[in-house]
């Protein structure tokens, strides 16, 4: 039986061998002395398990700090990504049913009177192009509610678009659109529907490849129109798998839903209800256009920053101020 | 005389801040490294929640090899990050290989000592959950040392204790405290 040594491991060598600054030889003196001595062997091994369950609680702590900053920096660009996906899909839909209208009245529709140069109409005044009241589209045959035609295209109000000033600011726009009045009840649009365009993100560490994917979606014209609804896209990532949903449909006018939230303003005086609903990790977006838009406009789509959390969504000459709810507004709208 | 290796001055800007304790270094290093470590790890059956995982412990790997002044600039910083990745992948493949089919076999690891080896998960986490229970200021007295290895100076600077001999007294008696929870908790588990 060997003897122990009489000296031991200084508890400082200890505990710098357990956090690996010794050097080569002062390494190998340590564990040459403890083969040959168990205390100083139990010793190490104790230091070393105490310096491996710190160092753990260590890592844990960064990786922790590390996934927050980068929750921290992706969410503002998720959301803008999202706002831009939806009103790309709103003129997907419009410019969709903006060729369906011409294939059933033979005719392409004229756009809107803006509510602010529009006088607000009983629903026996709103007609269609052939004369008729207005009604339903894509089999529903419900009338229009009155208080729902202001916005409706009438016989006697053409199409007006007012030039944008070239010079104006984005806040300048934001606050002139603010100032303009309270917000109306919400209005539906063109003979009575809404061109609405929802976009399904549940967010991921992945959302460039999920851009991707649903710009592909959109480019490939993945939307079909079935029994009068536009129904949605799956977009697969050939790489990741990962798939983003996109439902984009007409409704008619009875079939809003019963509480639309914040109301937003065209830079013209349009109202556009907004809705966000929040369902686990998943965020839907939908704006409510209150007329259609075409493929030029589509093309033109983009969405820029006013200063804040509101963003100038743009459609061809149109602009939406769309205004980006907090996520506890947001869960409070969706309910 | 040119740079033999043009990529190297950012890099080492990205090592000097991560030596510098700027976690922000790490994020950017993330947003760069996202795309292949995913697709490495998709490609060979994991999922993308995976790959994010991996790729953060490649990340925390690295900061400890840089904060411990051991990391050595000799290759391209996305280079060591994907092949440390791919290594905490393939490990984490065999260990769940083994899980499954009760294999015994160690993948080999070439960065941690014998005495290291010896010391398993288990105990560890035993120490780790010791260390949350022991509490304020002894958790950050302890990691501070053992984690940022820092010296005693500069924790008695950011600790606002008196001096370096503070510290090591403070530290000696936290690290008694956790030594004895630990004693208990596995103690308890035999």
């Amino acid at each position: 039986m060997t003897e122990e040594p009489a000296e031991h491991i200084d508890e400082d060598v200890l505990e710098r061998y357990a956090l690996g600054a010794l050097n080569d030889e002062e390494r190998h003196a340590v564990e040459s002395h403890a083969s040959a001595c168990p205390r100083c062997m139990e010793a190490l091994r104790r230091e070393a398990l105490i310096a491996a369950g710190v160092r753990l609680a260590g890592r844990a702590d960064l990786k922790a700090s590390l996934r927050r900053r980068i929750d921290a920096q992706e969410r503002p660009a998720r959301r803008w990504r999202m706002l831009a996906a939806a009103a790309v899909a709103c003129a997907v839909t419009g410019g969709t049913l903006y060729y369906a209208w011409i294939g059933r009245w033979g005719h392409p529709v004229t756009p809107p009177p803006p509510i602010a140069q529009s006088e607000a109409l009983p629903a026996d005044k709103v007609v269609r192009d052939d004369g008729s009241s207005a009604g339903g589209l894509a089999g529903s045959n419900a009338p229009a509610p009155a208080a729902q035609s202001a916005v409706g295209r009438t016989a006697a109000h053409p199409p007006a678009h007012s030039p944008e000033g070239a010079a104006s600011t984005a806040r300048e726009e934001l606050k002139s659109l603010e100032t303009a009045g309270p917000a109306t009840p919400s209005r539906v649009g063109e003979e009575g529907y809404w061109s609405e365009g929802i976009v399904e993100e549940t967010p991921t560490h992945n959302d460039a490849l999920q851009e991707s994917g649903a710009a592909r979606a959109l480019s490939a014209g993945a939307f079909k129109k079935e029994a009068g609804e536009l129904k949605g896209a799956a977009a697969k990532d050939a790489m990741t798998g990962e798939r983003q949903q996109f439902h984009l449909r007409q409704k008619p006018a009875s079939a809003l839903p019963p509480v639309v939230g914040e109301k937003q303003r065209l830079a013209q005086g349009t109202l556009v209800p907004a809705r966000v609903d929040q369902r686990g990790t998943t965020t839907t977006m939908t704006l409510y256009l209150d007329t259609l838009v075409d493929e030029t406009q589509l093309r033109d789509a983009s969405v820029r920053q006013a200063g804040g959390d509101t963003v100038i969504v743009e459609l061809g000459k149109r602009k939406i101020l769309y205004r980006i709810p907090t996520a506890a507004g947001a869960g409070q709208q969706g309910k | 005389m040119a740079d033999p290796l043009p990529f190297a001055s950012r890099d080492a800007a990205l090592i000097d801040r991560i030596g510098k304790g700027e976690e922000d270094a790490l994020v950017e290093l993330y947003r760069e490294n996202r795309r292949p470590v995913e697709a490495l790890v998709t490609r060979s059956g994991g999922r993308k929640e995976d790959a994010d995982d991996v790729l953060q412990e490649a990340l925390v790997a690295l900061w400890e090899s840089v904060r411990s002044g051991r990391f050595r600039l000799s290759a391209r910083l996305g280079t060591y990050i994907y092949a440390t990745a791919r290594n905490i992948w393939l490990r984490r493949r065999v260990r769940m290989r083994r899980e499954t089919t009760g294999e015994v076999a160690d993948p080999p690891d070439g960065e941690a000592s014998p005495l290291e080896l010896a010391i398993g998960e288990e105990e560890a986490s035993i120490v780790r959950e010791a260390l949350e229970a022991l509490g304020e200021p002894c958790r950050t007295i302890l990691l501070l040392y053992y984690w940022e290895e820092e010296s005693m100076e500069t924790i008695a600077s950011r600790l606002g204790m008196a001096n370096a001999d503070t510290v090591k007294s403070r530290k000696y008696q936290c690290k008694k405290a956790l030594e004895a929870r630990v004693k208990r908790r596995i103690d308890r588990n035999d």
